[in-house]
């Protein structure tokens, strides 16, 4: 269990988050600018706010990124340009990207999980956007931190891709047992991918449960809101 | 915007320099004299003498102040012929082969006989002004062995010295001939002794003079009049120059009218006025050198108090020309082994 | 099909760089003309003669010699302060960096006094420790070359460390990287672009020290070519045998150039736009000991001969020296040839880099990359007495005297200037083309509305470029000194002077207020031209 109660602010926006969020796949809706990578970046530990923030009853809050049971995917960003597609996974492990035998078959665990064998000593720049992404998915598997938090990694991939790349990231949580964010803006994603939704409103956390909620989103305003008129997304999905 | 701002600012700067540089002086009645800076700056004789020529001559005498002796020599080396300098001042007497070879210049008129320089003065170009002698000066209150020779400073092992290089500087040169007039065929010799204890040699004479004020070395090539300095201007008697009983090497520094001048009749009004009062008054305490001549205004005290030379050395300034290359040489082969 | 239209757009874009390679043209005509008046200026049958003197071998073996260790230290010890000094806040910090852009400037005779008044018999460490420093020699070259490069090289290093992107800290404080991991898996990635053009920057300093050397190197066993030429040009007027040696000294110099570009990597870049915002990585006791060590190893290295250099502040000369008149016009003549000449030199810099990022990221062109950023580097090999003679031969030719002895200094200071110029601008003015060349190119801006998009991104480079030429150009001396007269008396001529005529003690006093002015010209062209944010690093 993942317990949010935190507070920030920064310039005129302020936030006050209060949840508590289970063990699975959780997507995070909400429009542009009302709090759900600020939400995350708290909780990855990239920026400081105020109050609690427990994982399993340990504290969490004060700790550096580095020492939190947290793995983050940014939008971008996400490989160094300068090392391979092994070395960026092996940095996962050990930040001198030195392994030994058993380390290195979890690296080619991780590998073969993404389907990246054949791209091994490639260098990022050689990648297209999805394969990207997945060296950093593979890196996050690695590291084997039992949170996930996913900021829009697949926003840039065109849909059968991100819906693949949801797939597996559903299909990761589910086996390996993962407490998994994922900022989203498409409904119809959440409902292909299962589990929670939290809906953010001006730093809020408005609406949270099963995703089921957004087929009765007529009886919350918060989501009625949010969909807008042409809830088409959500009927096609 | 600041950006812009700046731009403007920047080219009002260029305008205005632009102008500065393009206004030329009315030339009619100067006379422009290329010499080295320190002579004509505010502490150099210069402006007393400047003074003083222009009550004579109803006319305005300009300086152009170059960066060395060398530097006035090669300054009318690159004008050549459309050189707008009527007089050169400050060409050291070993500069002078290469200075008449540029075919540059014009024979004087002047009288020299009265000119006290050691051996006499005969040249049809050059008229000297100041004259003074090469010498180490050390510290008296640090060092307690004071060498009495050249030989002694050579050969002194435990001596911290410090001299110029014959490539770059005057007095380097001066103690090239020095050596050789002491040593003759054996200067390499004692050069290869003298680089055993030689701290370093410097560039120019102010680098060397500076390192040695600063404590690197008990003695320093100078001038003998280098002390009267420290006592007239600051007050301090520790530093004197050592005496050489072998003799001193002189420096004599001169003067010579260019051909084109554009003023001819200034210009040798100018080199007659160099052995006048007027002139050989302000050298002493003005570039810290002795006069040429005898002054009817004695010399300040301190100048009595200097290390007189027992005998003067001197070389034939044909020799020079023709041997300083080989010199130079036989020096670097030697504190290079 | 798509080969043609590349082409064509090819040669459209390069039409538009006219302007930029005619400055580069200018620049490149003027620097060989003045070297080829200087040797068709004697008779070319005497060349051979020149080089076969064995002692000149040896000279220029000592100046291999001294010049790569000058080097290989200077930048040995830049990288961990510069990632030192990157990485660790404390008091005193921007000064300390305004000081490392001004000690290269320091006229070389104060910067001797001051590392004697340290290091000498009668020096510091001697009263202090007992313990007589053996200056005279390699010893001292090496000193005196460290307080002029280190703090260079340290600037140039973290000028690459600002390039690498926010992206990466973030990854790095994520993954719980130490301070030697990220410095290896970072930082050494965005340093190493820098090496090659700050290593042969510095190399040819030392390689052309010319004072340092014969004051430091303890005699004749210790010189450098550019000794050689002063002689030929100044004692024996041998004007031939002045650039047959320059053209040698250029040669070496070209030589260890091309050695060290042919070694250096090629880049890898990202493509990231993240906004600069600091994280705190990982830290240790032994991270901070590393760190601060390497800033206290720098701070007594540069420290001590700047403290010796600004002593007489404490001195009545010195308040005294402040009402000389004399010396503020100096200063009036400095600022009246340092700042067109900058200005130029920014230019010159701004035309030099637009052509070869053009070429750099096509790959048939990357040779002319290298040849525009060579060329601009390479009048560094000449001595500026051998560029200010030629041009002067060569205006003799055309009727202009010294009259025109001001441009002639302003324009050659300029062009003395543009290495430094070119190493503060090429990395960011490089990473802009490389991020956003396809988006101008797509948007049809180029030129200067280009410019005027790119001012914030490069503005922070381009007051570097424009401060260290202001800077360069205030210290000269070898130049003016050439076409130096009454009217033309700059500062550090004034300084000359002053020592010239025993006043050493007035004289280190007008060095201080040269070392003042050029840390408040520093601080005022990075805050003008820098804008205030890019002050703090």
């Amino acid at each position: 269990m993942l317990n949010i109660d935190l507070t920030y602010s920064w310039a005129s926006f302020s936030a006050h988050y209060q949840v508590n969020i289970t063990k699975g796949l959780t997507t995070l809706l909400g429009g542009s600018g009302e709090g759900k990578s600020t939400l995350l970046q708290l909780v990855g530990g990239f920026i400081e706010g105020d109050g609690k923030l427990t994982f399993e009853d340990d504290n969490l809050q004060g700790m550096p990124p580095y020492n939190r049971p947290i793995t983050t995917l940014f939008q971008s960003d996400n490989l160094f340009p300068q090392l391979t597609v092994w070395q960026n996974i092996a940095i996962g492990l050990h930040p001198s990207g030195k392994l030994t035998d058993k380390e290195r078959s979890t690296v080619e665990w991780a590998l073969s999980k993404t389907q990246l064998k054949e791209q091994l000593d490639k260098f990022p720049d050689m990648l297209s956007g999805g394969q990207a992404q997945r060296v950093a998915l593979a890196r996050a598997l690695v590291r084997k931190r039992p949170i996930l938090l996913l900021d829009e990694p697949f926003s840039a991939l065109d849909p059968n891709l991100r819906e693949e790349m949801l797939l597996l990231v559903a299909d990761l949580t589910h086996d390996l047992g993962l407490t998994t964010l994922l900022i989203s803006h498409h409904p119809h994603e959440a409902k292909l991918a299962g589990g929670n939704i939290m809906l953010i409103k001006s730093g809020k956390v408005q609406v949270h449960g099963d995703v089921s909620l957004l087929e009765e989103y007529d009886s919350i305003p918060a989501l009625a809101g949010y969909l807008g008129p042409n809830k088409l997304s959500v009927e096609l999905g | 915007m600041r950006f812009t701002s700046f731009f403007s600012f920047s080219a009002t700067i260029l305008a205005t320099s632009l102008l500065a540089t393009t206004a030329i002086a009315d030339k009619s009645n100067t006379l422009t004299v290329y010499t080295y800076d320190s002579f004509s700056s505010d502490w150099g004789p210069g402006p007393k003498i400047k003074e003083d020529f222009e009550k004579v001559c109803a006319c305005e005498l300009k300086y152009v102040g170059l960066d060395s002796s060398v530097g006035i020599l090669s300054r009318i080396q690159l004008e050549g012929a459309s050189s707008k300098a009527d007089v050169l001042l400050g060409l050291d007497v070993n500069l002078m082969a290469s200075a008449e070879k540029t075919g540059l210049l014009a024979t004087h008129t002047v009288n020299t006989e009265k000119v006290t320089v050691p051996n006499g003065w005969n040249n049809p170009y050059f008229v000297p002004f100041d004259q003074g002698y090469f010498a180490f000066i050390y510290d008296t209150e640090k060092l307690q062995t004071v060498p009495t020779s050249l030989n002694d400073i050579v050969e002194s092992q435990d001596l911290r010295v410090i001299y110029q290089d014959p490539r770059t500087s005057t007095p380097g040169l001066g103690l090239l001939l020095w050596m050789k007039s002491v040593y003759g065929d054996k200067a390499d010799e004692a050069w290869e002794k003298l680089s055993s204890h030689t701290v370093t040699v410097t560039k120019g004479w102010y680098d060397g003079y500076s390192l040695f004020l600063k404590g690197e070395a008990d003695v320093v090539l100078s001038y003998t009049t280098s002390p009267a300095y420290h006592m007239v201007a600051e007050g301090v008697n520790k530093y004197q120059a050592a005496p050489a009983s072998e003799g001193f090497y002189p420096q004599v520094e001169v003067a010579a009218q260019l051909k084109n001048a554009p003023n001819p009749e200034l210009a040798g009004q100018f080199m007659s006025f160099i052995l006048e009062d007027g002139f050989q008054s302000h050298v002493a305490t003005g570039n810290w050198m002795f006069p040429v001549v005898e002054t009817t205004t004695p010399l300040p005290e301190a100048f009595s108090s200097l290390e007189q030379p027992t005998k003067v050395l001197s070389l034939p300034v044909e020799d020079v020309s023709m041997n300083r290359s080989v010199w130079v040489d036989e020096w670097l082969e030697a504190t290079t082994r | 099909m798509r080969i043609e239209l590349s082409a064509l757009s090819l040669s459209l874009s390069q039409w538009r760089l006219l302007p930029a390679f005619c400055l580069i043209l200018v620049f490149t005509l003027i620097g060989a003309a003045s070297l080829a008046a200087l040797l068709f200026y004697g008779e070319a049958d005497r060349w051979g003669s020149y080089l076969s003197s064995t002692y000149l071998w040896r000279v220029v073996r000592f100046s291999l010699w001294q010049a790569l260790l000058s080097s290989v230290l200077s930048i040995g010890f830049a990288i961990p302060i510069a990632s030192a000094l990157m990485r660790r806040q404390f008091f005193g910090r921007d000064t300390l960096f305004q000081l490392f852009a001004v000690s290269m400037v320091v006229p070389s005779i104060v910067a001797i006094l001051g590392i004697v008044i340290v290091y000498g018999r009668s020096g510091w460490i001697n009263s202090w420790i007992g313990v007589e420093v053996p200056l005279y020699g390699l010893l001292g070259i090496l000193l005196a070359h460290l307080f002029f490069n280190l703090p260079l090289a340290v600037r140039l290093l973290v000028q690459a460390h600002g390039l690498i992107p926010q992206a990466q800290w973030r990854l790095a404080l994520q993954l719980g990287f130490s301070r030697w991991q990220a410095f290896k898996t970072i930082e050494w990635h965005y340093i190493r672009k820098a090496l090659p053009g700050a290593f042969v920057l510095i190399f040819m300093l030392c390689f052309s020290s010319f004072a340092v050397v014969l004051s430091l190197g303890g005699g004749p066993k210790s010189s450098t070519l550019e000794v050689a030429i002063y002689q030929a040009l100044r004692f024996d007027f041998d004007v031939s045998k002045a650039s047959v040696l320059s053209l040698l000294q250029v040669l070496i110099c070209s030589s260890v150039a091309l050695l060290i570009y042919r070694f250096s990597l090629p880049l890898k870049q990202d493509n990231s736009v993240l906004t600069l915002t600091s994280y705190r990585l990982k830290d240790s006791f032994w991270s901070r000991l590393f760190d601060y060590g390497a800033i206290a190893f720098a701070l007594l290295l540069i420290i001590p001969p700047f403290i010796a250099i600004l002593e007489p502040v404490y001195s009545k000369v010195f308040w005294q020296t402040l009402q000389d008149k004399k010396m503020w016009m100096a200063v009036g003549v400095s600022l009246k040839i340092a700042i067109p000449a900058a200005i130029l030199s920014v230019t010159l810099g701004i035309g030099f880099v637009f052509v070869a990022r053009y070429a750099y990221f096509r790959p048939q062109l990357v040779w002319l990359a290298k040849l525009v950023e060579h060329l601009g580097s390479s009048i560094l090999m000449i001595p500026g007495l051998v560029i200010a003679t030629g041009l002067f031969l060569i205006f003799r030719q055309i009727g202009w005297g010294f009259d025109q002895g001001y441009w002639i200094v302003v324009w050659v200071n300029g062009m003395m200037a543009l290495p430094f110029v070119l190493r503060a601008l090429v990395p960011v003015f490089y990473q802009q083309e490389k991020r956003y060349r396809m988006l101008y190119a797509s948007l049809g801006i180029w030129g200067w509305p280009r410019f005027l998009l790119e001012w914030p991104v490069v503005r922070g480079s381009i007051s570097q470029a424009f401060g260290y030429a202001l800077l360069l150009c205030l210290g000269d001396m070898g130049v003016i000194a050439l076409f130096g007269s009454s009217g033309l008396m700059s500062l550090p001529l004034y300084l000359f002077q002053l020592i010239g005529s025993y006043r050493l003690e007035q004289g280190s006093s007008v060095a201080v207020v040269l070392v003042i002015l050029c840390v408040l010209l520093f601080v005022l062209s990075t805050r003008i031209i820098g804008g205030v944010s890019r002050v703090k690093h």
